[in-house]
């Protein structure tokens, strides 16, 4: 039988138990997101006003969580159709590594901006 | 032409995988006996699967009053008395065995309130003893029998079709089969065989029956020169879908289904003003036939109906989904709001290969068993099921006679030694192949089973006469003399030739079904669902016996009978 | 009224490639694309090979793709064919033995890894084990299974993994893990629980449109996952 190249690991029982957790948290954050950028307050988006809540280290937290958990639960379904459509060992190494690189730097650059951010 | 050999070795080698050849393999394989099943399908194919209303035992769940002894009487009753009494009672003793056990196997059976295997109402059971899983228990029945085959490691060959059975000095030694997926003949020799092949409805033009239930192991008897019994007793299931045949179980009318002629009438009160639409099976046939030759069939057609309408959605879709899933795919009527056009179908053989109680197949009037071989299931005639079967018995016969013969075979090989080959029945499987792969007839072998089916159905069908049935046997006389001669096959490979295999067994369709006819000529007669227009009575006096029928090489057919064992019920006249 | 069939034939032992064969039927009310595929072999081509049998949909035998999708032969009216032309396939994703017939082997193989079978500790009662109409409810769709393999044949997942368990097999398990007599769910889960058992699993849900008795294979699946993570939990 065709040797089809696959992640290492378990069952894959926890990443599609984190999946549906980020999801849950996604939902919530992005409720929030919503509410706070165009619903509470005057309405009107500026630089400063995003600028000011990015410095409190409360919503630091809140954010870097929510790239983190906004990046996995992409790039997971992400592989998930793709590894139904690309049946070749070497193409779903390459794609692999390429979200895995690509989500890795993803999570550096977005954290060092928000953890260094001062407004 | 060299047709490549194959030589196997088993203990045991069993030929069909329906119920009654799984449970044989399982009582085999679970004493740790080598084991092999020969089967034309793969083994959830079999029809046995098609089976929908139920499987009979009086276990008492719903009437606690039902009993041994009404199991007993109904059958023997049902049978129109050419049942032997002595075999029947064994079985509906073991039926409640085969019931517990299939549950402890697992089969999911539909349930009562208080946690128990529900039981319906069936034709020409006094009780509600059919133990039924919605309108499929023999797809769960076979399901599950495989399940364990698969935990118990039986060997399954699956297409491969049985061609020869080898007797040595009289012994069973083992079978001749061709391998359909890559062509050549496999050679398996063993100790003991069982043949649980199957009935025959495809020698009929309406029948219930799938396409693969041609009678192999019929045929494949009667040229091994033994012989079979009880062939002129052919069920007509009283509804089967309009044009198809296809089944409509007899569990629409346990669950209170209506059969309405053209000028709306529920005509059964005519004819069964007890029991209805639930008299036997034979009888209903009959009545329905009646209404349709006189005229009241829907339009003045060849159908009648079978109204569910005043059953509810609710109760349809839980007891009858499958029913009225088909309903809609193959009549694009769906039951819940109008009835269903339905006839009668050939359905079942109520005779086969010949055996005793214990599952061994016999070789003449006086019980001569012939050691190694036994039968079981539709294939075989015990005789349960006399002149007229039951429903809901056929899945029980399967599966308790299955067992028994199967445990018989294992104690018999467990002694037994392989013997040398039969190279006569080697000869007679390769000639079979040669000469259809040979052969540069004009006729394709189809041309002859339309002519065969539509001769069974116009002049073997449900109101019989010799007038016709001379007819009938000439016909299928020189169907068969010409099929040697001139036959065709448009395929000559070997691989998956699925015209040869139909070539095959349209010629094992002509072989016995000139036995029914010729049967059904000497039973003068009425008995069951044997029904002569010129003798319409029952003859207790001279034909309380079962017919034994023996083919020679050139195709000419000798009789013998056998009395019916009789024990505790005399012949009465049979009412509903 | 006449329509066309566009057949894929393949014979390996003397065709050099595939290739589609074109036959005219007449279709009448009632006729079955089973029927039709007879009405050809016995009448017009008996080179024509595909596996058959009980015509009722029960067997299994004859599902093929069917203008692109996987069904039962026996089981699709002609009539009910919006297309005059109908383009019939062997089940994708098996390997062709001959013309529509595949090779079911692989099939059957995973299935008997799940542990197919019921599975008890406890000696059985003297009659029947109890079990409650609800309880019955809760594994009478999944026992409708007639292990034709469509189900197989649609799903992508199944299509890019040959080693995925893949819905018939995950079905089953599923069948005896939620019947209340049984006593092996633990053992059939721990097999199951596998980068190719349920996890394998992407929703794409072609297998609940594949099934020719309409079994909601995709949320029984969902199911067997909901055992294992409230198993873990």
């Amino acid at each position: 039988m065709k040797k089809t190249f696959r992640r290492s690991g378990n069952s894959g029982a926890l990443a599609w138990f984190f999946h549906r957790l980020t999801a849950i948290y996604l939902a919530v954050v992005l409720l929030i997101h919503f509410a706070v950028m165009h619903f509470i307050g005057d309405g009107t988006l500026t630089y400063d006003k995003v600028a000011a809540r990015l410095v409190s280290p409360g919503w630091k937290i809140l954010d870097i969580l929510f790239l983190y958990t906004g990046l996995y639960h992409g790039l997971y379904g992400l592989w998930n159709l793709l590894e139904d459509y690309i049946h070749n060992a070497f193409w779903r190494a390459f794609i692999y590594f390429i979200l895995a690189f690509g989500g890795f730097a993803l999570v550096t650059l977005g954290t060092i901006t928000i953890v260094n951010f001062r407004g | 032409m060299e047709l490549e050999k194959t030589y196997h070795k088993y203990d045991v080698i069993i030929v069909g995988a329906g119920l009654a050849g799984e449970r044989a393999a399982l009582a085999a394989a679970s004493s740790n006996l080598k084991t092999a099943v020969i089967t034309k399908v793969y083994p959830t194919r079999s029809h046995s699967g098609g089976a929908q209303g139920g499987i009979s035992a009086a276990i008492g769940n719903v009437d606690p009053e039902d009993s041994l002894e009404a199991h007993m009487w109904d059958t023997v009753k049902g049978s129109d008395f050419l049942g032997d009494q002595d075999a029947i009672e064994l079985f509906v003793e073991e039926a409640i065995k085969t019931i517990y056990e299939y549950e402890h196997m697992g089969v999911p059976f539909s349930r009562l309130p208080n946690g128990k295997i529900a039981q319906r109402p069936f034709g020409g059971h006094t009780y509600r003893r059919a133990c039924y899983s919605a309108d499929k228990t023999g797809h769960v029945l076979l399901h599950t029998l495989y399940e364990q085959c698969v935990k118990h490691q039986v060997s399954f060959y699956n297409e491969f079709l049985v061609l020869s059975l080898m007797l040595t000095d009289g012994q069973a030694s083992g079978i001749v089969a061709w391998d359909l997926r890559n062509g050549g003949l496999h050679i398996f020799r063993t100790k003991a065989v069982l043949f649980a092949t199957g009935g025959y409805g495809r020698a009929y033009k309406i029948t219930s029956n799938a396409l693969s239930n041609t009678g192999d192991g019929l045929a494949t008897v009667l040229e091994a020169g033994l012989p079979v019994e009880d062939l002129e007793f052919v069920q007509f299931h009283p509804t089967g879908y309009y044009r198809q045949g296809i089944l409509v179980t007899e569990g629409a009318r346990g669950e209170g289904g209506h059969l309405l002629n053209g000028e709306g009438d529920r005509f059964m009160k005519k004819y069964a003003p007890e029991r209805m639409e639930l008299g036997p099976r034979d009888l209903v046939a009959r009545s329905i036939w009646t209404e349709i030759l006189e005229g009241r069939g829907i339009d003045g057609k060849d159908y009648v109906y079978l109204d569910l309408t005043h059953l509810g959605a609710e109760k349809i879709m839980e007891r009858l989904p499958q029913i009225r899933d088909l309903a809609i795919s193959f009549v694009g009527v769906d039951p819940i709001k109008d009835p269903i056009p339905i006839q009668p179908t050939a359905h079942y053989s109520m005779g086969g290969i010949p055996t005793n109680k214990r599952g061994e197949v016999i070789k003449d009037a006086q019980n001569t068993v012939v050691p190694g071989f036994y039968a079981a299931g539709e294939a075989a005639c015990v005789s349960i099921h006399g002149a007229n079967r039951l429903g809901t018995n056929s899945l029980q016969e399967a599966s308790t006679f299955g067992r028994i013969a199967g445990n018989n075979m294992t104690e018999y090989a467990r002694k037994a030694d392989f013997l040398p080959v039969d190279e006569k029945a080697i000869k007679r499987a390769e000639d079979k192949v040669r000469r259809l792969l040979e052969n540069d007839g004009k006729t394709h072998h189809y041309d002859y089973k339309k002519e065969l089916q539509q001769t069974m159905y116009d002049k073997v069908w449900i109101f019989r006469n010799e007038k016709d049935l001379k007819e009938a046997a000439s016909i299928v006389k020189g169907l068969e003399e010409d099929f040697m001669k001139n036959v065709k096959i448009d395929d000559k490979g070997m691989l998956f030739n699925l015209d040869l295999q139909e070539a095959l067994e349209v010629h094992n369709l002509l072989t016995f079904s000139q036995i029914i006819i010729a049967g059904a000529i000497n039973r003068k007669e009425s008995r069951g669902a044997h029904y002569r227009t010129d003798y319409p009575k029952r003859d207790d006096k001279n034909w309380t016996k079962h017919t034994l029928a023996w083919r020679a090489e050139d195709g000419s057919i000798k009789f013998d009978y056998k009395p019916v064992v009789i024990t505790k019920y005399q012949p009465t006249e049979r009412k509903y | 009224m006449k329509k066309t069939l566009e057949i894929f034939r393949y014979n390996p032992e003397k065709d050099e490639k595939p290739y589609f064969k074109t036959y005219e039927v007449e279709v009448y009310e009632g006729m079955t694309l089973l029927d039709a595929l007879n009405h050809i072999r016995w009448e017009q081509d008996g080179t024509l090979t595909y596996r058959r049998s009980c015509r009722s949909a029960i067997c299994g035998s004859c599902a093929m793709k069917i203008n692109g999708k996987t069904y039962l032969a026996c089981k699709t009216q002609m009539m009910d064919i919006k297309s005059d032309h109908v383009k019939v396939e062997p089940l994708p994703g098996y390997e062709v033995i001959k013309d529509l017939v595949v090779d079911m082997d692989n099939f059957f193989d995973k299935l008997k890894r799940v542990k197919p079978y019921h599975i008890t500790h406890t000696p059985p009662p003297e009659k029947e084990r109890l079990q409650s109409p609800e309880d019955f409810h809760y594994i009478n769709e999944a026992a409708d299974c007639i292990l034709c393999g469509a189900c197989v044949s649609a799903c992508p997942s199944a299509w890019a993994d040959k080693e995925y368990l893949g819905p018939a097999a995950l079905l089953k398990a599923y069948k005896f893990c939620a019947d209340t007599r049984d006593e092996g769910a633990d053992e059939r889960l721990a097999i199951v629980n596998d980068r190719n058992g349920v996890w394998r699993c992407h929703y794409t849900a072609n297998c609940m449109d594949a099934c020719p008795k309409d079994i909601k294979i995709t949320d029984f699946i969902a199911r067997l996952r909901n055992m294992l993570v409230q198993d873990k939990l």
